[in-house]
């Protein structure tokens, strides 16, 4: 599911036969991915050429991983370039692939075409759930509709990891107790604001019972921050 | 309870830790305060700074089961591991977070010197309050037992005329006994090559699969290896012949080469640790160690023992400090 | 000799069989799967915590119990990573891909019973491999040295590629990132920090587990957080047997190979039960791919044998690794360093001589270990009912306080806030590498790889001094070198096959 899904990218959705053109071809989600994982893979060759290498070692800390950034960086680069080629080539062109690709190909089934994603976005069968999702790549700016709705899901994924965010800042300053309970309070509601006092019994509850068997069962220590009663 | 719910975090882990540990171990909920004594008012807890498993953490609860054993303890004291830059993370907290704490100790050995001295940390034991020492663990030169080595003198010879080709199987701190053994014998210890393995059990596999003909490592790596006729005992940096049955290994310093070190074991508090605290720690530290249970623990673990404290103890770190920093400096060659 | 070691092993069970003895045995397993289901709290944690309760007991008790702990947390990793997508424990990660995917299709009933009976069967067939087959692996283990390590480790990367479908290019981008993610912190030879980038949280390197967590459940949490009404109310739990035939004629070879794998696997030193589950996970998805007909879900979205395969996989490694601990006495891996300590504690030295010096004892150990196995599946057989009940929690909650459990994890492994930053760092990271299709569990392996690969090689380097011809002037290494580019080349090659008979309409049939 994961790589199919991926893969919609790759290609503009809707299946329109216009001619796809460089622009297209570069933002392309692959595309900048490629570059992505190229500038972080060089970043990472860089800082590993900066390891100084004992004159004893035949290999020094720096060697691997070296060799692992200049890795990233090529397949970074090769990725940018096929997805470029495939680009230029449009949606429907058939021509020759490299032998890679072919495997891909073959494997792809119809129902993981992109166009095929967009339309299932809301009644997605469980397999497929997170197709919408992952489908949201830079491309979708040509199905308006679906993209601003698939921006406003965006923004949504966006705000869900600030919250998580917030929580881990505040977990040792504040506390297990405290920082726990509003954090599954707030995370709860923002998700389904129609159950504000179900979230509220829960964040309280599951805070209690999990400090307890954690604390008393386990050993664990948890922060106590702020937050008093350590003890009961 | 609650008078301690507003001091740092640290200190407030402590307190769920123990009451934790207690819980769990004994089975009784609320800290217990000692009967009359001002010191401990509350739960210690003793650090490894060590994955459970490692000699710090075997040491750490070796500890704590003979204090609870014999009944030397009224207080809980809860061991926490606190993994991290082979000591130095725990340390650094221990100076900067827990100075002049009453309530914290920790596991510490020669590795700390040597990470010092490699400048991978900014905190020695100099800049703790040491309480006691413990334990050593004795080195011991091995080698397969159908190897062509068959003294050390022969190992030397072959190290000496061709450094590159006698890979010698130590990692980190275990490097330091036999590169000062062939500075004592002429040789240059920057030119050794070392290949370093993860712990005892990748060394020992290494001599098995022929990898390496030689190792160097704590006694307790070999011990039941050199029993079974896997491998020879060269050599020991020990200053006393070993305990039986490896009692026949030759010292190095009887094979005329001046080197005699081992890695000692102890504990430490956080700077400016108060005094009654030391007293206690020390006093507390060196009863254990005459308990029959604590015996038995330094039998089974095949560990050396070393109990000193004060001056006596400082004089000892000092000095393997001092061939810490000689060995670090030769194997490093030039480069430093 | 043959008969003898049998009575030997029969001495045992009577020296472990009692009812005091079965009572532990419960008790550990019962331990084992609670710590093991939560992430970050593993049998490490347990052993260590349990160690000083069980100096008072009687050696056979205590390390029945312990060697309890050990399985039941096996199994417990299995439980989360498959209700919950959050792998309790590194070594059942890849019950996050299949058996996730059952429990989301209404089988996990199903995936938990596969796991459950996988371990038993791969516990007992590893009792009996250590019972007569040490000596052999032994021998096996001596052959191998560094230059072979390394081109294991090398093999089961190329491996790791292929673990999940699709573009080769991506699942190289992932291996290449585990890779890189793995150099991070604390070098292996000097002891210094490397490419922190001067962070101080990255110092002390991550974490196997946190990356898992972060990687797998983090970004599944957050998706369904974010987007709650574009998901479907997950399908109910099915009703009926926990496995009808279908499952078990599929499961059942399944549960044989990956036993097999698992034990020869979990002989290699340093790493064990983890590999051994992510290659059965390879080669039942290959064998799957290669005679596909008549099912009705593909590789990765549910298939049976992607959770019979590498659960009873990792049980046998468990088992596996016990052959250089007790035979020789040399622990591979993290835990069985500390059962180590263990034996040390009872005053046992594992050793070429324990089995002739306390023949009595290493076989109760052995018996003990056995027994423990028969506790999980006693114990947890009956429970998986209770265990799926989780599922029926509304999402929502469920998946909010699975983010909970994820920084409680994290927190515990180091006891500061590195962790819980990892944990935020890696799950953005997981969630974008998702959304891009880059494969996350290719990464994961090869997190777990890179230190095995970098001292092989760094070893194997030093004592060549720098010469690679060491890699093919050895027998077996050479051997390995063509098995790897035999495995590499093999399925394109028969792809091109296929496709040709397929297009001339007629089956053609390679031989296997």
């Amino acid at each position: 599911m994961t790589q199919t899904a991926g893969m919609s990218g790759d290609v503009p959705p809707g299946g329109d036969v216009r001619r796809p053109s460089w622009r297209d071809a570069a933002l392309a989600s692959d595309t900048l991915l490629g570059a992505v994982v190229a500038v972080a893979g060089t970043a990472f060759f860089v800082s590993a050429r900066g390891i100084a290498h004992p004159p004893q070692l035949v290999v020094g800390p720096g060697t691997l991983p070296t060799l692992i950034g200049a890795g990233l960086a090529l397949l970074g680069l090769a990725l940018m370039v096929q997805s470029l080629l495939r680009n230029l080539r449009g949606p429907l062109a058939e021509g020759p692939v490299t032998a890679g690709e072919s495997a891909i190909l073959d494997e792809r089934r119809p129902g993981a075409d992109a166009g095929v994603a967009v339309q299932v976005a809301d009644a997605s069968a469980p397999a497929e759930m997170s197709v919408p999702e992952r489908a949201a790549g830079p491309t979708e700016a040509a199905a308006p509709a679906a993209g601003a709705r698939r921006l406003r899901g965006g923004w949504r994924v966006l705000a869900a990891f600030a919250l998580f965010a917030g929580y881990v800042l505040a977990f040792i300053p504040v506390g297990f107790l405290l920082s726990t309970a509003v954090f599954l309070f707030v995370m709860t509601t923002f998700a389904q604001p129609e159950k504000k006092v179900r979230n509220a019994i829960v964040a309280v509850v599951f805070t209690l019972v999990v400090y307890v068997a954690f604390i008393y069962g386990l050993g664990v220590y948890l922060p106590s921050g702020i937050t008093p009663l350590p003890i009961f | 309870m609650a008078r301690w719910s507003d001091d740092s975090f640290t200190r407030a882990l402590g307190v769920l830790g123990g009451t934790a540990a207690l819980g769990l171990i004994a089975g009784c909920g609320a800290a217990a305060t000692g009967p009359g004594a001002n010191y401990p008012s509350g739960p210690v807890t003793i650090t490894a700074p060590a994955d459970p498993g490692s000699g710090w953490d075997t040491t750490a609860r070796a500890i704590v089961q003979t204090l609870e054993q014999e009944d030397l303890s009224d207080s809980p004291l809860p061991v926490q591991n606190r993994p991290g830059g082979d000591g130095c993370a725990w340390m650094t907290q221990m100076v900067e977070s827990h100075a002049g704490a009453d309530d914290q100790i920790a596991m510490t050995s020669m590795a700390t010197q040597s990470n010092e001295a490699r400048g991978l940390c900014a905190y020695s034991v100099d800049d703790v309050t040491m309480l006691s020492t413990l334990i050593v663990e004795h080195y011991i030169i091995v080698t397969a037992a159908d190897s062509e080595y068959e003294t050390l003198d022969d190992l030397l010879d072959a190290m000496n005329s061709d450094p590159g080709g006698v890979p010698i199987g130590a990692g980190g701190d275990d490097q330091l006994p036999l590169a000062l053994t062939v500075m004592e014998s002429g040789g240059d210890p920057s030119a050794i090559n070392f290949v370093s393995y993860e712990g005892g059990g990748a060394q020992n596999t290494a001599l098995l699969n022929g990898d390496i003909a030689v190792a160097v490592a704590g006694v307790s790596e070999f011990r039941a290896q050199i029993e079974a006729g896997e491998l020879r005992a060269l050599g020991t940096m020990a200053e006393e012949p070993l305990e039986a049955p490896l009692d026949d290994v030759p010292l190095v310093t009887d094979l005329g080469y001046d080197v005699t070190i081992a890695n000692w074991r102890g504990v430490y508090g956080p700077p400016e640790m108060p005094q009654e605290a030391v007293d206690y720690w020390q006093a507390k530290l060196h009863e254990l160690t005459e308990t029959e249970t604590w015996q038995q623990l330094v039998a089974q673990n095949q560990w050396g023992e070393l109990v000193l404290g004060g001056d006596e103890m400082l004089e000892y770190i000092t000095e393997a400090g001092e061939l810490v920093d000689l060995g670090v400096q030769e194997t490093a060659g030039d480069q430093g | 000799m043959f008969f003898e070691t049998l009575s030997d092993l029969g001495g045992g069970f009577l020296n472990a069989l009692s009812p005091m003895s079965l009572a532990f045995a419960l008790l550990g397993v019962l331990i084992g799967t609670i710590v093991g289901t939560l992430p970050g709290i593993g049998p490490i944690t347990a052993i260590a915590i349990l160690i000083p309760v069980s100096f008072g007991l009687d050696p056979a008790h205590g390390l029945i119990m312990l060697c309890a702990i050990y399985y039941g947390s096996m199994y417990g990793g299995s439980i989360s990573a498959a209700l919950i997508k959050t792998p309790g424990e590194i070594s059942n990660a890849v019950m996050a891909l299949d058996g996730y995917q059952m429990a989301r299709r209404g089988r996990a009933r199903t995936a938990l019973a596969t796991a459950a009976l996988g371990s038993f069967i791969a516990g007992t067939l590893a009792v009996i491999g250590l019972t007569f087959l040490s000596p052999v692996l032994v021998q096996v283990s001596r052959v191998l040295a560094s230059p072979e390590y390394f081109l294991l480790m090398l093999l089961a990367l190329v491996l790791a590629s292929t673990l999940v479908t699709g573009s080769w290019l991506k699942s190289g981008i992932a291996v290449f990132i585990g890779l890189a993610v793995g150099t991070i912190g604390l070098d292996p030879q000097m002891g210094a920090p490397r490419q922190t980038f001067g962070l101080d949280m990255l110092r002390d390197g991550v974490e196997f587990t946190i990356f898992a967590m972060a990687l797998f459940a983090v970004p599944e949490a957050i998706r369904h957080l974010g987007n709650p009404r574009g998901f479907r109310k997950p399908v109910p739990i099915r009703k009926g047997p926990m496995l009808n035939r279908e499952d078990w004629r599929r499961a059942a070879p399944a549960w044989a190979r990956g036993s097999g794998l698992g034990f020869v696997i979990g002989v290699l030193p340093g790493v064990g039960p983890t590999l051994a589950a992510f290659m059965s996970y390879v080669m039942e998805k290959r064998l799957f791919e290669w005679r596909p007909r008549g099912r009705k879900e593909r590789f990765g979205e549910g298939a049976i044998e992607g959770v019979a395969g590498p659960e009873a996989a990792n049980n046998g490694g468990v088992g596996g690794a016990m052959v250089p601990l007790l035979s020789l006495g040399i622990p591979g891996s993290a835990t069985t360093a500390l059962l180590l300590v263990v034996f040390i504690m009872y005053g046992l030295q594992p050793g070429p001589l324990m089995f002739e010096q306390e023949s009595t004892l290493v076989w109760t150990i052995i018996a003990s270990m056995y027994i423990g196995n028969l506790a999980l599946l006693v114990l947890n057989l009956p429970l998986v009912g209770l265990f799926v009940k989780l599922l029926t929690i509304p999402p929502v909650v469920l998946y909010a306080a699975i983010l909970c459990f994820v920084l409680i994890g994290a927190y515990a492994i180091e006891y500061s806030l590195s962790g819980l930053l990892l944990i935020l760092v890696f799950g953005i990271l997981g969630y974008g590498m998702d959304k891009f299709g880059i494969p996350l569990a290719p990464a994961i392996l090869a997190l777990v790889l890179l230190p095995l690969i970098e001292s092989n090689y760094s070893q194997m380097m030093q004592i060549s001094g720098g010469d690679l011809s060491v890699l093919v002037q050895r027998p077996v290494s050479l051997t390995i070198i063509i098995f790897t580019v035999v495995c590499v080349a093999l399925p394109p090659m028969v792809r091109l096959l296929r496709r040709r008979g397929d297009r001339r309409e007629e089956k053609v049939e390679v031989p296997a």
